[in-house]
């Protein structure tokens, strides 16, 4: 059970709950509370200040331009209820097979998971697969990050202590995606996943990225400019150079609980040409 | 007669083969589950549910070392924590409580024991060891001064792998052992030597069952009050209340009559509420000291520390050109961890015992080595080393059938025992009755196997690994072992009230399987009333006459075999009044719908017979058994204990069996296993309520395919457990899972009072032996075995890494 | 040793943080003062008394402890319990009651589709949600709406059989 002096704070003003962590010997923001409750309730993170996004006006999902904000109280769930072409394709499909059940997307948020960042879980490698920006308030102002630059390391992100993610900024596009993930049964965290994307350009042709999760501590893009810009072909020989950057780029392998490197290094190739056959076959529709 | 259970067949009326005859309950009925519509509504009272006055609430600081002297242990700071009440320190628990007693003491079978205590005194032997316990108004009060507990600990050199702990230099777990072997069971038959020295053909494997438990989703529990009058009211999530109060008596030095076990409503058992472990004497120790009420509640990270199965097979087969098996050998080591108070060490004997399984091989020399180790304890896990047998057995067959180019069921039917040796004697068994190959056919059916071989040859030509498991299970249950309080045999007590309502007072107990269904439909049907006024009272050592809980599959033989013959004297008794009454020779009376007919058509209620025996005995003086109350006790008739002419004895009296098949694709690329098919046929003897054995089926077929596929408690190499939660412990979901079809062949024990055999544990080892045999089967083409298990994506893939490229 | 205590532990001396909690279980106002660090697992058990909803494993994973909030199913051991200030909540005790069970938890009655109970409100919740957004579920769409509910006694199998008897009755029983 929970075993610090918790204190709850649902303030109205991200200003106000920027000022309670600044003041907090030991603050934390709870999103959806999927991953920082159960971690408070073992005492492996000791928590005195509970702040709570629900009464902020970060649950809303909406058009702001060529992007779509997603702030931080917005749930799986909220992902897949919104309006049809509102949120990438890539952000529905991550969001439909989350873990854990119906519970957990109506409870679970993005931008929690995101600050969590688990290597072990599937919002990273989509947020940079996706370019997203996350918008940071804190007492001293509000700042942007790109996603790529947000993840630092395992459980380690961008953030100060006084620090809120409101908002994921994505670059609305009408562009096509593919994701996969490998779990090995349905109880597990995602061992490795892999998002991939194809961006119109401006003229005219695709501009394709791919992202992986899980092999690492952080999400790792990865290059895919021999694809060129235009519509490719999965054969052998793009696969296997598909398979070859995957190797080429993934860094210091991510072990944990239940799959060591050596096994992310091998699936990593194979589950990037999952997420690349999905993307083939939404643009082909 | 067959059972089938698929979703197109539930309505099948071939499902009842004991028609009803009105309210009357006939064996093989389908009763729903008694008090379903409490438990339905969330009026279930588990152990956590139980509301005392002035409760307080227990933590537990468990050792963070594998192996380690205690130097000192400083309570004071944690004392002056909030909401604390007491703190209390192994050295102050050594005068509370004696050593906690073995569930089965190793010492009991002339083996090398060990004592362990609530709280660690000098040395801890494994992570997670109790050393020390705060008491607070709250939970949260509690195990927030867990951290301002202070214990130097001396760190000592630890041994965590079996084969290390059985070097010469290896640290030693008990210091006045001379190894780290608790005991050496050997089971032989005929020569072994001369059979494999003459067979045709012999091979060999290493083959490795992981550590992992049974994870009831209800963790334990316990709550200790003593009473103004000294007496201690402990309610427990345990499966065996009576000898769980005889061991605390002995453990606290009180006399057993001051005691009262009450095991509330558990949230799954299987093993995991077996008695033995330190918090229960600690809880009762604990409340002395406050004099209130303490509880405390098992973590799933507490929950996760203690083992199960973990053996490595050294095993050699010797066969024919024909498939025949001529003869087993096999060593079996078995990482028992530390010990401990719990029921887990009988696991590695069961392993060895369960040979040579369904099988008649003549010759076979099995050990099987219980090596201690500075892991947490076993305790008794669903299966109880069966699965390991079953794993080690079956996967062999199969590479027999490999080897020979024969179909693995060929070569099971080769082998079976055939169902006219029965009684059949084994070295250390001697089996009911069976009929192996009647099982064989209904499953072959069942699964469509031979589609499943078409099948598989299309898929492999895609180049696609699909596998197709055979696997046959042979599960001893009800097992008697004598010396100390784990016995076969059980009692109950029908008691008819003036009213005519009926109660059962017996002492096995229901961790949510049924079998107090099951015992009220028997005691219904004998006297021929409605099941609903039959109430079965379990798990309270007030209430209940003494028994030995719930375990091995017994509670239907046992509990619904005593119930029966406590309702017969309870028959004879109305049948005599209700002759009286309605002048007709008592023999001659019928007892059916609630109602009690002469021959000639005159016919009383039940209920009315019941009233007058207590109004009118005596006063009517040929009615002179004015009480309606039996207490018996019944065990079947084939537990020997004294050695035959061979010198054999048979601790477990009947041999519930099953097939399964299955079929898998293996994903090249992962090694992640997808479960395609599933198809399973039992036979548990006679069926009192197909509902509820089919139910215990099932359950028990997913736990041994989370067992063979998933769940694992692997330790780093520090010697501390990896798994906390069920994140890292994989359970089965059912997005894992295809549709389970299951069916049943009903032979009869000979035995039992019922020809019940025995559900609930069936179905666990059958599972883990096919699963693994179906991903084998799938990795044929490569050439490479997956002999280690779980078969998860990672150790398959290693398995696949080690194929020699084409 | 050093009286000196780590950042977050409580001390003796200080105020536990509380708030008085408002809201409607089971078509009931209630009002409780609780600790800010209760969860809404012990605010539902220990405060209100409705011990229907299980604590399993306190991370989210076994699904015991699910509820509904505000319309949609919650893991209650990952709610805060002063989060749930203002909301509407059903428990398993307002879902039926014996002599008057929900038609779902009289097909998991009738199929069988619970052994010790532990689990159920989970299942219960999980099934009827997926009835409200599925009249006819698939196979996939049962197995998916059961993911986040681990049961260890039936081995899904009767609970499925449950769900599909429920499915079926419920598309029949006219609004």
């Amino acid at each position: 059970m929970i075993r610090t002096n918790l204190r709850y704070h649902a303030p109205f003003s991200v200003e106000d709950a920027c000022r309670i962590l600044a003041a907090s010997e030991s603050g934390a923001v709870i999103g959806g509370g999927t991953v920082l409750l159960p971690r408070m309730t073992r005492d492996e993170r000791s928590v005195l200040d509970a702040v709570h996004v629900r009464n902020l006006g970060l649950s809303e999902i909406e058009q702001a331009g060529d992007t779509v904000l997603i702030g931080a109280g917005v749930t799986y769930t909220e992902v897949l209820e919104a309006r049809e072409g509102l949120v990438p394709s890539l952000l529905t499909t991550m969001a439909r097979g989350i873990t854990g059940g119906a519970q957990i997307r109506n409870q679970g948020t993005l931008v929690g998971s995101a600050a969590y960042a688990n290597p072990g879980s599937d919002v990273p490698a989509v947020l940079v697969a996706l370019d997203t920006t996350l918008l940071i308030q804190g007492t001293r102002g509000t700042r942007e990050v790109r996603a790529a630059q947000f993840f630092r390391g395992p459980f380690v992100v961008d953030l100060g202590p006084d620090e809120i993610v409101t908002q994921l900024s994505i670059p609305h596009a009408e562009g096509a995606s593919g994701y996969a993930k490998l779990k090995l049964s349905e109880s597990s965290w995602p061992i490795v996943t892999a998002a991939a994307v194809a961006a119109p350009s401006t003229d005219g042709g695709w501009r394709y990225r791919l992202a992986i999760g899980g092999a690492c501590g952080v999400p790792i893009p990865v290059d895919l400019g021999f694809l060129g810009r235009d519509r490719f072909e999965l054969d052998a020989e793009t696969a296997g150079q598909v398979r070859q950057n995957v190797q080429d780029t993934l860094g210091e392998l991510w072990s944990d609980e239940l799959a060591p490197g050596s096994y992310r290094q091998q699936v990593a190739g194979p589950i990037a040409l999952k997420a690349l056959a999905h993307l083939d076959q939404e643009m082909s529709s | 007669m067959t059972l089938t259970h698929s979703p197109a067949a539930t309505a099948n009326p071939d499902l009842d083969p004991g028609q009803s005859a009105g309210s009357n309950v006939e064996h093989g009925e389908r009763v729903r589950r008694k008090d379903g519509d409490l438990i339905l509504t969330g009026r279930g009272r588990y152990l956590d549910d139980i509301e005392l006055p002035r409760l307080t609430h227990a933590a537990v600081l468990r050792s963070p070392h594998p192996h380690a002297r205690i130097i000192s242990v400083n309570l004071d700071a944690a004392l002056r924590m909030p909401g604390v009440v007491t703190a209390l320190s192994g050295g102050q628990a050594m005068p509370l409580a004696g050593p906690v007693p073995h569930y089965y003491d190793p010492a009991v079978a002339g083996e090398r024991t060990a004592e362990f205590r609530c709280l660690a005194v000098e040395k801890v032997l494994y992570v997670g060891q109790p050393v020390a316990a705060v008491v607070a108004e709250t939970l949260h009060e509690a195990e927030a001064a867990l951290k301002f507990i202070e214990v130097d600990y001396e760190v000592l050199p630890f041994v965590t792998d079996e084969l290390a702990a059985l070097e010469p230099g290896a640290p030693r777990i008990f210091e006045d052992w001379d190894d780290n072997v608790l005991i050496r069971s050997a089971f032989a038959e005929g020569d072994t030597d001369a059979a494999f020295a003459g067979a045709a053909h012999t091979l060999r494997e290493e083959i490795r069952i992981q550590r992992y438990n049974t994870a009831p989703m209800e963790t334990r529990g316990y709550i200790a009050t003593w009473g103004l009058d000294g007496v201690l009211t402990f309610h427990g999530s345990s499966q065996n209340p009576h000898p769980l109060r005889s061991n605390l008596a002995t453990s606290l030095g009180v006399p057993e009559t001051k005691i009262r076990v009450v095991a509330a409503r558990l949230g799954g058992g299987f093993g995991h509420k077996f008695h033995g472990y330190p918090e229960e004497p600690l809880v009762c120790v604990l409340s002395k000291i406050v004099g209130r009420p303490v509880q405390w509640l098992e973590t799933r990270s507490d929950s996760m520390l203690v083992g199960a199965r973990e053996m490595v097979h050294h095993i050699e087969v010797a066969f024919e050109d024909d498939g025949e098996i001529v003869a087993w050998r096999n060593l079996i080591h078995a990482n028992i961890g530390a010990l401990g108070s719990m029921a887990g060490w009988g696991m590695s004997f069961v392993a060895g015992m369960a040979f040579p399984g369904p099988y008649r091989v003549k010759n076979y020399d099995v050990t099987s080595l219980a090596i201690v180790t500075n892991k947490a304890p076993w305790n008794g896990a669903r299966g109880y080393g069966k699965e390991s047998a079953a794993l080690a057995i079956e996967r062999t067959v199969d590479r027999v059938a490999q080897e020979l180019g024969l179909d693995p069921v060929q070569v099971r039917r080769r082998n079976f025992i055939p169902s006219d040796e029965f009684p059949y004697w084994t070295a250390a068994k001697r089996l009911d009755s069976g009929n192996y190959d009647g099982v064989m056919d209904k499953v072959v059916e069942l699964a469509g196997y031979d589609a499943l071989r078409l099948e598989q040859v299309s898929v492999r030509g895609e180049g696609r690994l699909f596998g197709v498991g055979v696997a046959f299970e042979l599960t001893p249950e009800g097992g008697d072992f004598p010396g100390d309080l784990v016995r076969g045999f059980d009692t109950s007590t029908v008691r008819v009230d003036p009213s005519g309502d009926v109660r059962v007072l017996t002492g096995v107990t229901s961790p949510g399987t049924g079998n107090e269904t099951g015992i009220a439909q028997v005691v219904a049907r004998e006297l021929g009333v409605s099941v609903d006024t039959v109430t079965v009272y379990q798990g309270d050592t007030d209430v209940s006459p003494y028994g030995y809980g719930n375990a091995s599959s017994r509670s239907m033989n046992v509990g619904g075999g005593s119930a029966l013959l406590a309702a017969r004297d309870v028959k004879e008794r109305l049948a005599l009044a209700a002759g009286v009454l309605m002048e007709d020779d008592p023999a001659a009376l019928t007892f059916a719908d609630g109602w009690i007919t002469t021959t000639n058509g005159h016919r009383m209620r039940f209920s009315e017979v019941a009233r007058a025996v207590f109004t009118q005995s005596i006063a009517i003086p040929a009615m002179n058994q004015p009480q309606l109350e039996s207490t018996r006790t019944y065990g079947p008739d084939n537990l020997l204990h004294v050695p035959d002419e061979h010198g054999r004895v048979s601790p477990y009296p009947t041999y519930p069996n099953s097939g399964h098949i299955a079929s898998v694709e293996v994903d090249r690329d992962t090694g992640v296993v997808r479960l395609l098919s599933y198809a399973a046929v039992d036979d548990c003897g006679t069926v009192i309520n197909p509902t509820m054995v089919e139910g215990q089926f099932f359950g028990a077929i997913v736990m041994g395919i989370g067992g063979a596929l998933w769940e694992e408690l692997p330790y780093d190499n520090s010697g501390r457990p990896v798994a906390g939660t069920f994140k890292h412990y994989l359970m089965p979901r059912t997005p894992d899972l295809p549709e389970i079809r299951i069916g049943s062949q009903v032979t009869p024990s000979p035995f039992t009072i019922l020809g019940t055999k025995g559900a609930g544990e069936g179905g666990v080892a059958g599972a883990v032996a096919c699963i693994a045999n179906a991903v084998n089967d799938a990795l044929r083409p490569l050439g490479v075995t997956a002999h280690q298990m779980p078969l998860s994506g990672p150790r398959v893939l290693e398995a696949i890494n080690t194929a020699v490229p084409l | 040793m050093s009286t000196t205590q780590p950042p977050g532990s409580a001390h003796a001396h200080d105020e536990l943080p509380s708030s008085t909690v408002t809201l409607i279980v089971n078509d009931q106002p209630r009002s409780a003062r609780c600790p800010d660090r209760t969860l809404l697992v012990e605010l539902i058990r220990d405060e209100l008394g409705l011990f229907g909803t299980h604590a399993g494993c306190l991370n989210g994973d076994c699904g015991a402890c699910t509820v509904n909030v505000d319309g949609r199913i919650t893991k209650s051991c990952l709610v805060l319990a002063p989060a749930a200030e203002g909301t509407t909540i059903t428990t398993v005790e307002g879902l039926g009651e014996p002599g008057a069970l929900h038609p779902v938890q009289e097909a998991f009655w009738e199929k069988d589709g619970f052994q010790c109970g532990f689990c159920l409100p989970g299942q219960l919740f999980a099934t009827i949600d997926l009835l409200d957004h599925e009249d006819a579920p698939s196979d996939d769409d049962i197995r998916g709406a059961l993911a986040g509910n681990i049961c260890r006694c039936t081995g899904y199998q009767k609970i499925i059989d449950s769900v599909r008897c429920a499915a079926e009755r419920t598309a029949r029983t006219p609004d």
